[in-house]
């Protein structure tokens, strides 16, 4: 039986070999993944911000006249899939279905999470008219991000038109495992990406 | 309140001074008695230090974070815990057990709050629930290694708080979850086990509450009615009358288990008389009258068993659940005086008969 001041330095040794394991392989995973952008936008702007992150809501506006796609869902189950179709600089979730195979059907690029869709509201004789907007839920919440930028960020959005192309992009890593890792943001086309340093 | 030893201290004094029992025998008889792990103020001050040296570490690493590189962000996370774990190592080579306990239980919380600080640097996606499980499984390794029951502590209080991560507090308390029980049905009696051998007392609060948390869980989703309820209670009766042997065998800390599962017992014995036989919507008819009247004569037996033992949880349990009784048995008799008063006349009547039975067979024998 191992003395227990060498016990301790085993179990220790053990943790932090697993922390680094994980960023490793979080690391690589991101790295070997299909990179697409979709479209952010606030969550609530006096709410975007508390600390230094920025909440990540991938939402954007369909044209308009545009309606809800058939398969969009209500219920937030964590096991769907969300079908992605990149076009031009974009990726637009499209549907979502229970298995990746049905996804797979709808789109070329699956990925886990969710999505709903809110119809158009033809506001008040016109004035404050929506589109009919997606909002998609990939298990992605936060990009950490310093003081400065993180303000910056949140100016950019609060500006920004609900019914226009979004100005701030996410960044995202499609795994082979099918989950989405934020890679970066796009803001007004600059890159602000992860990197170890 | 003065511990076993010290009651025995004085009362051995107080007999050497009338003669009773000879001086020489005095240091020979309190070898006899186990030591009692109490906390002085110099130990409860060394857990206060190490706490707030904690709290002090991660406000000075918080106010400078965003100027570090992710890198060092990192490499100082794992360093704080590394270098907990390593004054644990060191200060049980040098066999102070007091200094190791605290290291380790500062190591524990650091590593759980490695693994929240990792995913917020690397920007990693995680689940809530299964970060709570894997620094409450670290935690525990931690207090096998070093025998910290600090660790273990924290151990228990992780993993309590990944049962109820996912969707807030109470959120998978109440709704389902991946997972077919919650892992504190492991913990709980793996915190329990540890707190018997290592006579830890805020262990063994800790794993009795989870004890307790776990089988309610359980007991949530298998939609039974009032027999289950009263197994329950049962179960729980039980594993208190176990505690009790061991509490009237002069293990002071099985007094935790003991006054928690007693209190269990009547948490699951009262709401049997509400619940229809098939746990659905209750329609008034359950177990009606003859509940309450077990109710009222278990409380008072507790009452009566709690002062026998020197328990004041298990005194103040069945005082309470009394009260509860009397409440509810008047609001159940409608009020109606006079039933009540033949209900507790006849209550009264057999608490006294048992009393007077109990008074007298001594005498017999």
């Amino acid at each position: 039986m191992l003395n227990t001041p060498y016990r301790i330095l085993i179990v220790a040794a053990l943790c932090v070999i697993a922390l680094i394991g994980l960023v490793v392989r979080e690391g690589m995973a991101r790295a070997a993944g299909t990179e697409v952008q979709m479209a952010m936008a606030g969550v609530d702007p006096r709410g975007l911000l508390s600390g230094n992150y920025v909440t990540v809501s991938l939402s954007e506006a369909l044209p308009a006249g545009a309606t809800c796609p058939q398969s969009s869902t209500i219920e937030l189950d964590p096991h769907n899939w969300v079908a992605l179709k990149v076009d031009g600089q974009l990726a637009h979730a499209v549907g979502t279905a229970p298995d990746r195979a049905r996804v797979l059907q709808q789109a070329p690029l699956a990925v886990r999470g969710t999505m709903h869709c809110d119809d158009a509201s033809p506001g008040f004789f016109g004035l404050w008219a929506t589109h009919a907007r997606i909002t998609t839920d990939l298990g992605i919440e936060r990009f950490y991000i310093g003081g400065d930028q993180a303000h910056r960020i949140d100016e950019v959005l609060r500006h920004a038109d609900r019914n226009a192309p979004s100005p701030v992009n996410a960044i995202i890593s499609i795994g082979q495992d099918g989950r989405a890792r934020l890679k970066g943001l796009s803001v007004n086309g600059e890159r602000l990406e992860l990197n170890w340093l | 309140m003065a511990s076993y030893r010290e009651r025995v201290v004085a009362d051995l004094d107080r007999w050497i001074a009338g003669g009773l029992v000879s001086a020489d025998k005095r240091a020979a008889i309190l070898a006899t008695l186990p030591e009692t792990r109490r906390v002085d103020a110099a130990t409860a001050l060394a857990w206060i230090g190490g706490v707030l040296l904690g709290i002090a570490a991660l406000a000075f690493i918080s106010a400078n974070w965003d100027e570090l590189p992710r890198l060092a962000r990192f490499a100082l996370v794992l360093a704080l815990f590394l270098g907990a774990a390593g004054a644990g190592a060191w200060a049980s080579s040098r066999k102070r057990a007091l200094m190791t306990d605290i290291a380790l239980t500062l190591a524990a919380i650091l590593f759980a709050a490695a693994i929240g600080l990792t995913g917020q640097i690397f920007d990693i996606v995680g689940d809530t629930q299964i970060a709570c499980y894997v620094a409450g499984v670290a935690a525990f390794a931690l207090a096998f290694a070093g025998r910290s029951i600090g660790a273990a502590c924290a151990a228990l209080v992780l993993i309590g708080l990944g049962d109820l991560a996912g969707e807030g507090l109470g959120g998978a308390l109440f709704r389902p979850t991946e997972f077919p029980a919650p892992l504190m049905t492991l913990a709980a009696p793996l915190g329990g086990w540890l707190a018997i051998r290592w006579r830890a007392a805020p262990l063994a609060h800790l794993s009795a509450l989870g004890v307790i948390y776990a089988v309610f869980w359980l007991v949530s989703r298998a939609h039974g009615g009032y027999p289950l309820l009263l197994a329950i209670a049962a179960l729980f009766a039980g594993l208190a009358a176990a505690a009790r042997w061991f509490y009237v065998k002069d293990q002071h800390f099985a007094g935790v288990f003991y006054g928690w599962f007693a209190a269990a017992a009547f948490a699951f014995f009262i709401p049997a008389g509400f619940t229809s036989l098939h746990g659905d919507s209750y329609d008034g008819h359950g177990l009606g009258i003859p509940h309450r009247i077990v109710w009222l004569a278990a409380s008072g037996g507790v009452v009566a068993l709690g002062r026998f033992d020197r328990h004041t949880l298990i005194t103040f349990i069945g005082v309470l659940s009394m009260l509860g009784a009397i409440a509810v048995l008047l609001s159940d008799l409608g009020l109606d005086l006079m039933s009540a008063a033949a209900v507790f006349l006849v209550c009264a009547v057999i608490a006294m008969l048992a009393g007077l039975a109990l008074k007298r067979r001594p005498k017999a024998s």
